[in-house]
């Protein structure tokens, strides 16, 4: 009898550890697919940390203050000029789908060439615009056009 | 067997406490709020509370804003300024959010205070108001002296300041805080954060509701 009771208490531990383990796979199972999904989290990572506060969660902006992405012309009819406005802000009057703002968005000067290219992809991929995907050349053929040093 | 007892004891004390953290996500229905900052007692014995002082700063309308303009609302201040790089643009989203949903009542008012007043002055306010639609008779956003604009943020706990190693050259909190017909400090919620907003419009109700009571 003394010698059973041991072995019992092991058998009722695993109840236990074996929930917890499918879950912890499962977890690892999710973490994979979704790496595998190709930049999309990266890109919503860089959008929550370097625009949200401005264009909101929805892309919608903030009344007349800052301009929509979500379902914006702008994308399409300036598209070229995406990767310089993100990384060196834009000033001036401009018209998003038919209504004029002015007011400046800074820089982000700390983008890296392949940061500005996540967050394009994320930006033309969500809140429902499907737009033309900008290509890594692309970004950086465009960057170097606005830099400032390269300029001189 | 005395072991078992403490596990027990201790996992019931875990599951609790477990179930009050998620609860904390949600909108909590409160029947009182708390009167924030330090309490004195008068000569009388009475408490005293912590109140806004008197102050008196132009808005977007070249309206003189004193505490009288807000004499039997309740009202949401906070600090910003506009050309603000980072927080502001997702604060004023959710204050607009409260705006709206408080648009047929006209206890509550909002009051937004620039901490940059050298650049925010009225029209650069008038045209920053425009862009959000807001109209000055319910939300006022404030210009005035700026030691007046930084000593009134004491007052509320809030922890303005120029710094110029931050974007934009300006420090402050994000903090949404809620004034009773009384002027003292009632709640202060994250201003960036939409379940704490939710949070504060149930709080707005329960002031709403207490000076009804209180008639
Ligand atoms: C401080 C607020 C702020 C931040 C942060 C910000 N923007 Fe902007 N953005 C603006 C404003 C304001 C304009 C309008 C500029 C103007 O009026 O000339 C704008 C314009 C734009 C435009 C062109 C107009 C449109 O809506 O299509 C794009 C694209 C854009 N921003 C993308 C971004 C991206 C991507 C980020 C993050 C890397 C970002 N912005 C960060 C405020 C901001």
């Amino acid at each position: 009898m003394k010698t059973k009771a041991p072995n019992k208490h092991v058998k009722t531990s695993l109840y236990f550890v074996w929930p917890l383990a499918i879950l912890g796979l499962f977890l690892l199972l999710r973490a994979l697919l979704q790496g595998g999904s190709g930049g999309g989290e990266v890109g919503q990572n860089l959008y929550n940390l370097h625009c949200m506060n401005c264009h909101q969660e929805d892309g919608k902006g903030v009344r007349g203050l800052v301009p929509p992405l979500a379902g914006a012309d702008y994308l399409q009819t300036q598209r070229q000029e995406l990767p310089c406005i993100i990384k060196y802000g834009l000033k001036g009057k401009i018209v998003v789908n038919g209504r004029e703002f002015d007011h400046p968005m800074p820089p982000n000067l700390q983008l890296s060439e392949a940061q500005v290219y996540n967050i394009i992809r994320y930006i033309q991929n969500s809140w429902g615009n499907e737009m033309q995907a900008m290509s890594l050349a692309e970004v950086k053929a465009a960057l170097r056009q606005c830099d400032p040093s390269a300029a001189k | 067997m005395n072991k078992h007892f403490v596990l027990a004891i201790l996992s019931l004390v875990l599951g609790m406490l477990a179930c009050q953290t998620k609860e904390q996500r949600q909108v909590k229905i409160k029947t009182q709020l708390p009167v924030l900052g330090f309490k004195d007692l008068n000569e009388q014995g009475d408490t005293l509370y912590h109140t806004i002082p008197d102050f008196a700063f132009m808005d977007q309308d070249s309206m003189l804003v004193t505490p009288a303009t807000f004499e039997g609302k309740v009202y949401v201040a906070d600090f910003f300024f506009t050309s603000c790089p980072t927080i502001c643009p997702r604060m004023k989203a959710q204050m607009l959010r409260l705006y709206e949903h408080f648009k047929d009542e006209p206890r509550v008012a909002f009051l937004s205070h620039s901490i940059d007043p050298e650049y925010d002055q009225v029209p650069v306010l008038k045209a920053y108001a425009e862009k959000l639609e807001i109209s000055a008779s319910r939300w006022h956003l404030v210009t005035g002296d700026k030691t007046e604009i930084y000593s009134i943020a004491k007052s509320y706990f809030e922890n303005a300041a120029e710094d110029p190693n931050e974007p934009g050259g300006f420090i402050h909190s994000g903090a949404f805080y809620l004034v009773d017909t009384q002027r003292r400090i009632r709640g202060y919620y994250n201003g960036v954060d939409p379940a704490e907003v939710d949070q504060l419009m149930a709080d707005i109700q329960v002031l709403l509701h207490e000076d009804q009571s209180a008639q």
